[in-house]
């Protein structure tokens, strides 16, 4: 124990807002052991963890590398220095497959081999029924197999430090087994793991040292072999804190239940089973993800339960939806009250009015002064501290926020009410509050069912308490036993055999495979422009000429540089609607800088410049969005007018020759194809090695399909976005430089179409368009179909009108088809 | 406690001489607050530069244009607060304009009463489907909407056969008459704005549907039917762009076929310059009218400055991220 940390962090302090999250912990890890970290939810184990790992930075405190200060710890830095994460949510982007988020931590996984070495791993790690193909999608994983996946990811990088956070929530028994002999082994290797869990007996058996979380500040580290079971859950539990809470009034045992629930099973829960009796307050404990909160939600009418019997005052009620909850008279107080319970930017009156519909606006107009004298006298009743009922609720404390959410549940007169996770994020004060309240309703013949998982607030609290284990109570406690060291240590020794959650789920049908291979919008789209082709030559028979397709090739050249422009944007999960107006802007500057008459010099030299500049245009507008925090509609949105406006202001009437040897150069034949042909082509082969083959690739990928996750792994959208706006600048100008060839002068309106006709090609190509998935390849035959239509109508003389709708129809039925088409089974 | 909450609502001012401050600092705050400052900035300005530009009747002149750029306006700000954008404004205003235009031809003044309604039943009906697809198929708002747009824009050349066709005389005498020296045109959108302001301000519908823009999760928890309201924004928006078409064409008495190309960015402009915020949070209708007007007049100087269309497009490309800009800088300085 005398060695060096590899790793040690001292004195961090993290506050988020007003809450201290971690209050100067320090934590020293040597190598060759295993230190578990525990606590109850809350303590601050995932922040110190995300701390440790440079996902949040610390607001005090040092965190060293082999003696060494870490100035300036971010994801990137800390696994170069040996740190490696497998998160309780797994860092891994879903449209990516395992071996992929392998090789962005470690570039090997991404050379030849590195399928081999990534099978191997997964086999080290996983019993026989969690492994996966190293070549699955993350999407099409099982939730116990993203977490093997996430630990072979963590492994890949091949680190000193391993942290496990909660890495065997999903596992059966014997999976467990399997990564403890791994975890043994590694710890052989002379790794240093850091074990999170809040399943002590695992603990006990895999832990060499042993550190205590507690409201944020590290209570004690210790050889685990020092400390019994009953002494952690004492330093986990500690003292309480003389919170006071309202005197509990006996419940009459023989009275009818006001809430009864029977054999209730669901998504996460089988086989509930509660009643609440007058004037009781009913609590439910368990660690998080037990099927305590799906119960809740279930009895709200928020999730579905599959079968079992609910009931008020002995009449069966139905909650099948929140409304028909609702309307039963469960009311219900979300344990998140940011994202699912208030209205933050709304006011306090405008809040608990929004509860409160049915009294304030029967007949569809609410009652002004109705609602004020609502506000009036739920700030009265709850002791709502504000400045007025007009105040945003986003201004208010957590406390007073909480509780005007609790008044608005029960401003609307429930004759049952759940609520989750009262006091979270609420001051003391404001705590004895919220009790007082529940009691006084309770008192007045509510039923009050209360999850939490504050052992002292269910012991201050209730009457009686069930435990959940896996979806299952799993014990009641009731009287005496209702008190923090009992519900904590039901709740931590979880012993119920781990069940059925963990099976890999089956990979998908053969029909499902084809429709979602990235190449098989490919075959649909040759056929659809064959038909086309077919149906336009045998009206007219010079559609296949080679002048035609001359003509064809050339337009096609244009629209797929600006289609790949467009995909490239639309990978990081951004869109681009300048394109068109960019490529025109390069036509009618092409009519100043590529005059006719100008030698080859001077044309390169023009040319080179002309894409500088598209590639700074695209970049400022990365930059843009970055810096300025836009959605990237509202930038390219402006400057799809504003270079329409400069192409205008250069060129008000076209003119001025544009060098014919530019054309010339573009139309010339390459082994079989025209020039810009054949860089189309070569561009598309190029993109789509490095989409699926190179770092690059796989980075865009994954910041479009996660940019949260991509973060953990290293990956920055802040930096990535700009670069791949100014390389669709670059393509779009290199686009424009063969439309400048085609048309021939400085025409100030050309090109502004090719936004839509882009994005059209990229849908039709099967990306997904809010980002992650995408083939420059498809995208290439989607171009080809739009390109195809195009000609086939201004061919036909068929009229602008077809343009149009063709163009617009292929969009929406392109997006619908791939949308149903890859929509799974639930 | 209470000195807590305090400190949080006061920001870090010093209570007495704070006083004066902190009422404009929340007049500022306000969207509506922020895009007056701005009109009446621009109208400064304007008149420095162009006395003329800010006469009386030359303002009035100003108003038809302000007026149907309004009443499309209120389309688009109903789906930014529902966090989208729509782009098949142009199309719709288009398609809509050949319709009304074409629908009434000839006939009397009952049938342009059908024609009307058959218009307004045309829009709701296309943002209707833009609505279902985004909804139902999880098809993201922008690349639905670009798909309707170009839809629409072939139908405004298909029944048109190219060929722009004149509106109803009713129409246009209603769209170009004045009433008490102020354009009708102008007090039909304001009504329609009103009409609008008082739904969202004060009926069950109104606040549910603004609840729902700026926070669809605790919607759900409430058991508003949040998926409706999500397809109705799109249906309503469509509304609004038909009306405008409608007024649009008496106005110009002959609509061009792409009558509705330039209300793409317009409209979004409108909503943004009017500081609405474009994260689903409760804007301010009112202050989307003033940002039709600044731009409105903001065209009409640059005009009158002796600009061309040119200038025009790169001015609003400028004022429409300066629009979201500086609240977000503002935003982010008293944060």
């Amino acid at each position: 124990m005398t060695q060096t940390p590899v790793i040690r962090l001292s004195g961090i302090r993290k506050t988020f807002g007003r809450t201290v999250a971690l209050n100067g912990v320090d934590l020293s890890i040597r190598p060759g052991e295993v230190h578990a970290v525990v606590g109850e939810n809350g303590a601050g184990k995932s922040t110190l963890i995300n701390v440790a790992a440079g996902v949040l930075r610390a607001s005090a405190g040092t965190i060293e590398v082999d003696g060494t200060p870490v100035p300036d710890p971010d994801p990137v830095t800390m696994r170069r220095l040996g740190l490696s994460v497998a998160y309780q949510h797994p860092a891994l982007p879903a449209h990516l497959t395992v071996l992929e988020c392998l090789a962005l931590v470690n570039p090997d996984y991404g050379r030849p081999g590195g399928a081999e070495r990534a099978r191997a791993l997964i086999e080290r790690v996983a019993a026989p029924g969690l492994r996966m193909a190293p070549t699955a999608r993350v999407a099409d994983l099982s939730l116990g197999q993203k977490h093997v996946a996430e630990i072979v990811r963590a492994l890949a990088s091949n680190p000193r430090v391993l942290v496990l956070d909660e890495p065997t929530e999903p596992f059966k028994d014997e999976d467990v087994r399997a990564l403890f002999e791994v975890i043994r082994s590694l710890r052989a290797e002379g790794l240093a793991i850091v074990y999170i869990s809040h399943r002590l007996n695992e603990v006990a058996q895999i832990a060499d040292t042993l550190s205590v979380l507690r409201d944020g500040q590290m209570i004690t580290t210790r050889p685990a072999a020092e400390l019994s079971h009953d002494e952690v859950v004492a330093l986990i539990v500690g003292q309480s804190l003389g919170q006071v809470f309202p005197s509990k009034t006996p419940a009459d045992a023989d009275a009818a239940p006001l809430f009864e629930v029977s054999g209730l099973s669901g998504p996460g829960f089988r086989d509930v089973s509660l009643q609440i009796r007058p004037g009781e307050i009913l609590g439910l404990a368990g660690v998080e993800g037990q099927g305590q909160r799906e119960v809740m939600r279930a009895l709200a009418g928020l999730e579905q339960a599959r079968s079992g019997r609910i009931a008020i005052a002995g009449v069966p009620v139905d909650c099948a939806s929140r409304d028909s909850a609702q309307k039963a008279g469960i009311g219900f107080v979300p344990d998140d009250r940011h994202s699912e319970g208030l209205f933050l930017s709304l006011s306090v009156q405008e809040n608990l009015g929004l509860g409160n519909m049915d009294a304030l606006a029967p007949g569809g107009l609410v009652a002004g002064p109705a609602e004020a004298r609502l506000a009036d006298r739920a700030i009265r009743d709850f002791s709502i501290k504000t400045p007025g009922r007009g105040t945003p609720v986003s201004a208010l404390s957590g406390g007073n926020q909480q509780k005007v959410l609790i008044a608005r549940e029960v401003l609307a007169a429930p004759r049952v009410l759940l609520i989750d996770e009262p006091t979270k994020g609420v001051d003391i004060g404001s705590k004895s509050e919220v009790y007082f309240h529940l009691r006084r309703l309770a008192a007045e013949g509510i039923a009050v069912l209360v999850a939490s998982s504050d052992g002292v607030e269910l012991e201050g609290l209730c009457d009686r308490v069930l435990v959940f284990s896996r979806g299952q109570i799993s014990a009641e406690l009731s009287g005496d036993q209702v008190n923090d060291e009992a519900i904590t240590a039901a709740n931590l020794q979880s012993t119920s055999r781990r069940e059925g959650r963990a099976e890999a789920r089956r990979g998908p049908s053969l029909r499902a495979r084809i429709a979602g291979h990235d190449h098989f919008p490919v075959l649909v789209l040759t056929v659809l422009a064959a038909a086309i082709s077919v149906w336009a030559s045998s009206a007219n028979g010079n559609f296949l000429s080679a002048y035609n397709i001359g003509i064809f090739l050339s337009f096609l050249s244009v629209l797929a540089f600006i289609s790949f422009a467009q995909l490239a944007v639309m990978l990081v999960g951004e869109i681009d609607f300048s394109l068109g107006p960019m490529a025109g802007l390069v036509v009618v500057v092409a009519s100043f800088w590529l005059p006719d008459g100008n030698g080859a010099g001077a044309l390169g030299l023009g040319a080179v410049g002309i894409l500088a500049l598209t590639t700074l245009i695209g970049a400022v507008q990365g930059l843009l969005i970055i810096w300025l925090r836009l959605p990237s509609i509202v930038v390219t949105l402006a400057s799809f007018f504003g270079l329409q406006g400069v192409s205008l202001l250069l060129r008000p009437l076209p003119d001025g020759a544009i060098a014919f040897d530019l054309s010339t150069f573009f139309t010339s034949k390459l082994v079989l194809l025209p020039v810009a042909a054949a860089l189309a082509l070569l561009a598309c082969l190029g993109f789509e090695w490095m989409t699926f083959r190179s770092r690059t690739g796989r980075a865009l990928r994954a910041i479009g399909s996660d940019g949260a996750s991509a973060f953990r792994l290293g990956l920055r959208r802040t930096v990535t976005v700009p670069a791949v706006f100014a390389l669709a600048g670059l393509l779009t100008g290199i686009g424009g430089l063969i439309l400048a060839g085609e048309v021939g002068f400085g025409s100030p309106t050309t090109g502004i179409n090719y936004s839509l006709m882009s994005i059209t090609a990229v849908v039709l190509g099967g990306a997904i368009i809010s980002g992650g998935r995408g083939s420059f390849l498809a995208t290439l035959f989607g171009a080809i179909l739009v390109q195809v239509n195009a000609s086939a109508t201004s061919f036909l003389q068929l009229g602008t009108e077809w343009q149009y709708l063709l163009v617009g129809l292929s969009t929406l039925l392109g997006a619908g088809f791939y949308a149903l088409a890859r929509r799974r089974p639930a | 406690m209470t000195n807590q909450t305090t400190r949080a609502l006061s920001g870090s001012g010093t209570a007495d001489a704070a006083d004066s401050g902190q009422w404009l600092r929340a007049f500022f705050r306000r969207p509506l607050g922020r895009a007056l400052a701005g009109l009446a900035a621009l109208l400064l300005i304007g008149a420095l530069l162009e006395p003329r530009s800010v006469a009386p009747a030359v303002l009035l002149t100003m108003l038809p244009f302000a007026a149907v750029l309004c009443v499309a306006s209120v389309g688009q700000h109903l789906v930014i607060q529902q966090r989208g954008f729509d782009l098949s404004v142009a199309g719709i205003m288009s398609a809509s304009a050949v319709l009304v235009t074409q629908l009434a031809a000839g006939g009397g003044s009952g049938r342009l009463g059908l024609a009307v309604l058959a218009t307004l039943a045309f829009g709701t009906l296309a943002g209707l489907v833009n609505g279902l697809l985004i909804r139902a198929l999880r098809i993201t708002p922008l690349v639905t909407t670009i798909g309707m747009n170009a839809v629409m824009l072939g139908l405004a050349y298909g029944l048109s056969n190219g060929v722009p066709v004149s509106a109803h005389p009713v129409l246009v005498g209603l769209m170009n008459g004045r009433l008490l020296g102020v354009p009708q045109i102008a007090l039909l959108a304001l009504v329609m704005l009103a009409v609008a302001v008082f739904v969202l301000a004060r009926t069950r519908m109104g606040r549910q549907f603004i609840a729902v823009g700026v926070n669809p999760a605790t919607a759900r928890a409430l058991a508003f039917p949040v998926a409706r309201y999500q397809v109705m924004t799109y249906a309503l928006a469509g509304f609004g762009f038909a009306s405008a078409a409608i007024l649009l064409s008496g106005f110009l008495t002959t609509p061009t076929l792409l009558c509705g190309v330039p209300y793409m960015l317009t409209t979004v402009a409108a909503v943004v310059v009017g500081g609405n915020p474009l994260n689903g949070d409760k804007g301010s209708l009112p202050a989307t009218l003033i940002g039709a007007l600044f731009l409105t007049y903001l065209n009409q100087l640059v005009i009158s400055l002796g600009f061309a269309q040119s200038i025009q497009n790169i001015t609003q490309a400028a004022i429409i991220l300066l629009g979201v800009a500086l609240p977000a800088a503002f935003r982010g300085t008293t944060r």
